[in-house]
């Protein structure tokens, strides 16, 4: 049986080895840290190797995702990908990938990384360092070449809203930057970067016009192509809500005769891209629609793809 | 808890209390020029820039000045907080800035924070000496700077660590009540204070009441005519929170409020309460002078709280029940703003329980944090052996004042951590629990040394008490003191060594700064590049903020204020998790994805500026 003296003592002396042994660890941790950041330099360095480097199609990963600064230095034509959840991206539209890894960051997560980047990736050539950084190029095998997006091919599309399929109520009219407004209607559509889930993406920001209504945008001549690709997310914060008025948004892809291809709903509290993924689709029109009963906070970002065949590893 | 001190060691500590004060106050002086303007203080600035006019009016016209219509015009101005701390900026600027041209105006309002702020290591050092003995509370009272978050918020004219010194002087004075003849004035008058600066301060009754019966109880329970006394004491009170319960019932909320007036059963019950109050503790000192000074803070608390909380507030003066409640129903229904917390986005309730406490030990430096467990945990087995007679056979029972302070450690906490209360501005809202935890940290720090004085002295025997003291103790500062110094003026992005500090809490999806003040990172670069006229978007900057930037001579002042990316040339963003959608915007107007500029603290991106292409 342990005495309360006893116990007493225990504690004190677990306490007065505890105390000071944190606070060496503390000073050790402070110390230590700037020589586990990069200078100025090391990321001017690493931009330099991307840019004598690059290809077109040609995108620059972050690990950790919130690695930021390297924006800052890396050359403009080269899109630097890093958001929450990015060392999951497919990356479908990159064929090469630049990962900017800094491994040696407290809580990097490294191991998680790789599960989730390595899969269908090959390097191409050796790591390079630069201070703590590290570069290294990878074949994307999950690269699948675009041969049609609607977010790109907006311009050249038509634009109406129907009460059902094929009845048509209003004709929307271009709006001058590239999308389209809908006389009498709340609908519009057009070209943004938005958010969806973190991720920041170049897609067709897409408002239902309400009630049993749907927007339709008509893009003529899609490409036959391996796979028909929609996506789909709710932008800005009301994608988190869950309040009882909110009702769903779908959003489809329908062939030239009006027969869906492939399609969507997002409920309320549904955050992040939901995807639809079709074999297909044969050459000729394509036709993408919105429609949400109650239009208030249901705006999409959305993008449907005609993509060629998966690169492999 | 020493009633009675040596004399000659009372005139040390009161020099070492004073010094504590001089060097917290020089300190933040001397740092606060490159702090930002956070959101809610330049709604503070401009609040006491309004209060000031007014206190001016009174004194060329107090008749027309007193007047409510004159009263509305300058003190609706921020109505949602109470007045004392942005009078005090008010008058400080008028005297300093306006009137002797001394310093800038920011300087002028945030003088008195300093002064209110440094408040607290004096406190401290008070309260923790005369707990755990003159070591303990110096090293309580020098770590509570050395916390990153609470040097950067003792800058601000804001409310968070006032609120903090007020109630920390409150519980201090109320202790000081039960030991001194006239210390119930001050315990009132300091609660009078705590309620005229912050809303947290109404919880601290319901805090201090318990020991203050408590105690009683035990004094008097040996004594029939005490014991009597004190049950009318009670009864009193009681009648009075029934009397009221039951006009609530009866009137509902809106006649409630409505008939709250100077003639008016609602005030006849008050008056008849505190009076009758009053009368029971006259009665009282007759029997039990110890029994008397347990109680009397608390009525001492009802008459001057209010008193004190209405006089130094004059939007009250004509309409002090309907504008009360209208302050206080705002934050009972406050908005909640979106927080990013191990990487989810807190959007609305229920807010994780474990918030607060997780928080904490992200944010707190790790071997401060650690010994304000170990003294917790400590106190904390005191106590209950207070009430757990089989306890002590393992250890002693607390002291009620080390009960006290354990419960006020825990109180700011505990209610911030209520899953509906909105949880938003970091830390700073349960400040009121940080001294208090500074203390325990003290006992155990102090303990520690003890310990290690012992087991080193049998090898080396000249080695002192004082000296392993102060080792231990620059040991366990110096940590926070280095973060403290390597982020400022950056505070609100801190996170300690169990975060793997700011890069490591990215990594774990914590929030990295809030409400603006970062912004001072990337002024110097925008006045260096900016084309005459540039037309600028601070986004998440308020316009008050950018005003106070271009006259306190921190932004250059031909620099236009653009309200969105729409019609600027130049943004600067916020990087919050929230806000990304808001870059994007930057992104889309400016036609280009690629920063001209940053501000990155220890590689994380706090501020990125854009140039429209």
């Amino acid at each position: 049986m342990v005495s309360g003296d006893q116990l007493r003592g225990l504690a004190r002396r677990a306490e007065a080895v505890a105390l000071p042994a944190a606070a060496i660890l503390a000073l050790a941790f402070h110390a230590t840290l700037p020589s586990r950041l990069p200078e100025e330099a090391d990321h001017a360095a690493a931009a330099a190797a991307v840019a004598a480097g690059k290809q077109p199609g040609d995108v620059v990963l972050l690990h950790p995702w919130w690695t930021e600064r390297a924006r800052l230095f890396a050359p403009e034509d080269v899109p630097v990908v890093g958001y929450l959840g990015s060392d999951r991206a497919n990356l479908e539209q990159a064929p090469r990938i630049w990962l900017l890894s800094q491994p040696g960051l407290p809580h990097a997560g490294a191991g998680e990384f790789r599960d989730a980047f390595f899969p269908g990736r090959s390097p191409l050539g050796e790591e390079r360092r630069f201070g703590t950084l590290r570069l290294s190029l990878f074949r994307n095998g999950r690269f699948r070449p675009t041969l049609f997006s609607a977010a790109a091919a907006l311009a050249q599309a038509r634009a109406w809203v129907e009460s059902a399929p094929g009845v048509k109520r209003w004709e929307c009219v271009p709006d001058g930057r590239g999308g389209f407004q809908c006389p009498g209607s709340n609908a519009r559509a057009s070209v943004e970067w938005q958010e969806v889930r973190f991720e920041p993406r170049r897609c067709a920001h897409l408002s239902p016009p309400g009630g049993p209504d749907r927007l339709v945008l008509e893009f003529p001549a899609a490409p036959a192509a391996d796979r028909l690709s929609l996506e789909a997310g709710l932008i800005w914060e009301f994608a988190a809500y869950r309040n009882p008025h909110l009702r769903p948004v779908v959003v489809g892809v329908d062939d030239g005769a009006g027969a869906t291809l492939a399609q969507v709903t997002i409920n309320p509290g549904e955050e992040g891209y939901h995807r639809d993924l079709r074999p297909g689709p044969s050459a000729g029109p394509l036709r993408l629609w919105i429609r949400a009963e109650l239009a208030e906070s249901r705006e999409v970002c959305a993008d449907v793809l005609a993509q060629g065949p998966e690169a492999g590893p | 808890m020493s009633d009675a001190p040596d004399p000659g060691d009372d005139r040390l500590d009161r020099r070492i209390g004073r010094a504590l004060f001089a060097a917290a106050f020089l300190s933040l002086l001397l740092t606060q020029q490159s702090v930002g303007f956070t959101r809610d203080e330049s709604v503070y600035f401009l609040a006491a820039e309004h209060y000031g006019a007014w206190y001016q009016s009174l004194l060329s016209g107090p008749v027309t000045a007193t007047q409510d219509a004159a009263i509305v015009a300058r003190w609706r101005v921020n109505a949602e907080h109470p007045a004392l701390m942005k009078t005090l900026f008010a008058w400080s600027e008028l005297v300093l800035h306006r009137g002797l041209g001394i310093g800038s105006p920011a300087l002028g309002f945030r003088l008195p924070a300093f002064a209110v702020a440094a408040l607290i290591p004096l406190l401290v050092f008070h309260l923790g000496r005369r707990l755990y003995g003159r070591p303990a509370g110096l090293f309580a009272a020098v770590s509570f700077f050395c916390v990153p978050r609470q040097f950067f918020h003792g800058h601000l004219a804001c409310f968070d660590i006032p609120v903090a010194a007020m109630w920390l002087l409150t519980v201090y004075a109320f202790v000081r009540a039960h030991q001194t003849p006239r210390g119930w004035v001050w315990a009132g008058a300091a609660w009078g204070l705590a309620i005229a600066t912050k809303h947290n301060a109404f919880f601290l009754p319901l805090v201090l009441a318990p020991f203050s019966l408590w105690r009683a109880h035990r004094l008097t329970r040996h004594s029939p005519e005490a014991d009597r006394v004190f049950q009318r004491y009670v009864a009193v009170h009681a009648a009075a929170v029934g009397l009221y319960g039951l006009l609530f019932i009866v009137l509902g909320e809106e006649q409630f409020k409505a008939r709250f007036l100077a003639l008016s059963p609602h005030v006849a019950i008050y008056l008849a309460a505190v009076g009758a109050g009053a009368w029971c503790l006259h009665q009282l000192r007759r029997h039990s002078e110890d029994a008397f000074r347990a109680l009397a803070p608390l009525t001492s608390m009802a008459v001057l709280g209010p008193l004190l909380f209405v006089a130094t507030w004059p939007y009250l003066w004509h309409h002090p029940v309907d504008r009360t409640a209208a302050y206080l129903g705002y934050h009972a229904g406050h908005e909640h703003y979106t927080w990013f917390y191990l990487g989810r986005l807190l959007r609305q309730p229920p807010f994780p329980l474990a918030y607060v406490v997780v928080v904490t030990a992200l944010t707190v430096p790790v071997s401060l944090l650690l010994p304000m467990v170990a003294g917790f945990i400590s106190a904390g087995a005191r106590a209950l052996a207070s009430t757990w007679a089989r306890l002590r056979a393992w250890v002693p029972a607390a002291s009620w004042v080390e009960v006290l302070v354990l419960v006020n450690a825990v109180v700011s906490i505990a209610i911030i951590s209520h899953p509906q209360v909105p949880h938003f501005g970091g830390v700073k809202h349960w400040f009121p629990s940080m001294p208090f935890l500074a203390i325990l940290g003290g006992a155990a720090a102090d303990r520690s040394a003890r310990e290690l004085h012992a087991r080193l002295s049998r090898r080396w025997p000249k080695l002192t008490a004082r000296a392993v003291a102060a080792g231990l103790f620059a040991l366990l500062l110096s940590p926070g003191a280095w973060a403290t110094a390597r982020i400022h003026p950056y505070g609100t992005a801190y996170y300690s060594e169990l975060a793997g500090g700011l890069p490591g809490a990215a990594g774990l999806g914590m929030q990295r700064q809030f409400w603006s003040s970062h912004v001072t990172g990337v002024l110097p670069w925008i006045n260096q590049h900016a084309r005459p006229g540039e037309r600028l978007y601070l986004h998440e900057v308020r316009e008050e903020s950018f005003r106070d930037y271009q006259r306190n001579g921190m932004l250059r002042a031909d620099v236009v204020r653009a309200g969105g990316p729409q019609d600027a040339t130049m943004a600067a963003y916020q990087y919050h998790q929230e806000f990304r959608a808001q870059e994007l915007e930057i992104w889309q107007a400016f036609g280009t994805a690629h920063p001209a500029y940053g501000l990155y603290v220890d590689e994380t991106p706090q501020i990125v500026v854009y140039r429209r292409r």
